[in-house]
């Protein structure tokens, strides 16, 4: 084990402070200055990351669940809405008889009798 | 205080103010709270607040004064302690870790987690407890060796992991 003075020099260089090199040479010369520097930074991270993960900051709101339901509201009530204006403009822009009455014929086929008009001779 | 100027600190300073805080106090959701408190200080605060390198120090000394003022209504007026055998699992080594905070003296305790957790260099740190920088790390280099023997198991096991120099990115 190192003496105090030698091994504060490990701290200081786990903390990025300024450090002689020669004392840390000496101090890590020594198993148990490399013993101390490593458990440093294990203590470091047992420290600073042990229970942290759960320990998030949570001070903006999260985000409520019924805005979810809100927006699937509102899809919905946009396609009903939507379909509904489509058939009422429909209907308005055939006129008023469109409904009731049926649309001319664009062309006419004759059945006369006597005519087996389903029986072909041939040709292309 | 301008509310932008109260943001930005916010979001600057908020994450290693609630770690401090967190085993400061030895409890998240009073953590959570006492990380407002800096804030909503800050923001009532007719004084403008120290801009640069003298922002954090300024933050953490407000931190620290609620946490000592938590600490001491605490002992006018203790919780009931929670059970060990109610206690998780998983927060078994958290509790290790709390407990041997708790052996530390209060000083050698805000100095070594404003180090660790706050991530304040020496400097600053002794701005904060009004100390000189070498008693500063003297107290961090003393609080180290002290929690090395406390918690000599917990970091068997930490030394069989992958480590990092600095255990946040």
């Amino acid at each position: 084990m190192t003496d105090a003075a030698n091994s504060e020099v490990i701290s200081a260089f786990v903390d990025n402070e300024p450090f002689a090199a020669a004392a840390l040479a000496r101090a890590l010369a020594e198993p148990g200055g490399r013993d101390l520097l490593i458990d440093f930074i294990a203590l470091r991270h047992l420290v600073s990351t042990d229970g942290a993960s759960d320990q998030r900051l949570a001070l903006v709101a999260p985000r409520p669940r019924w805005r979810g339901a809100l927006a699937a509201a509102a899809v919905i009530v946009a396609l009903v809405g939507g379909y509904a204006a489509g058939r009422e403009r429909a209907a308005l822009s055939a006129g008023p008889d469109s409904v009731s009455t049926a649309p001319r014929p664009t062309r006419v086929v004759e059945l006369r009798p006597g005519v087996e008009w389903q029986v072909t001779n041939g040709g292309r | 205080m301008v509310v932008t100027d109260v943001e930005a600190l916010f979001t600057k300073h908020r994450e290693p103010l609630f770690r401090y805080l967190c085993r400061a106090v030895g409890h998240s959701d009073t953590a959570r709270d006492l990380t407002q408190d800096v804030f909503l200080r800050v923001s009532r605060s007719s004084a403008p607040a120290p801009t640069g390198p003298d922002a954090r120090p300024w933050l953490f000394t407000i931190a620290r004064n609620l946490a000592l003022d938590h600490q001491r209504r605490q002992r006018r007026d203790p919780l009931p302690a929670l059970a060990a055998d109610t206690r998780p699992a998983t927060q078994d080594t958290s509790a290790a870790v709390n407990q041997a905070l708790a052996s530390l003296t209060e000083l050698d305790r805000d100095v070594f987690l404003m180090r660790e957790l706050g991530g304040l260099g020496y400097d600053e740190i002794a701005k904060v407890c009004e100390l000189s920088p070498d008693a500063v790390r003297s107290r961090i280099h003393r609080a180290r060796v002290q929690l090395r023997q406390w918690l000599s198991e917990p970091m068997k096991l930490c030394r069989t992991k992958p480590m990092r120099q600095s255990a946040r990115p």
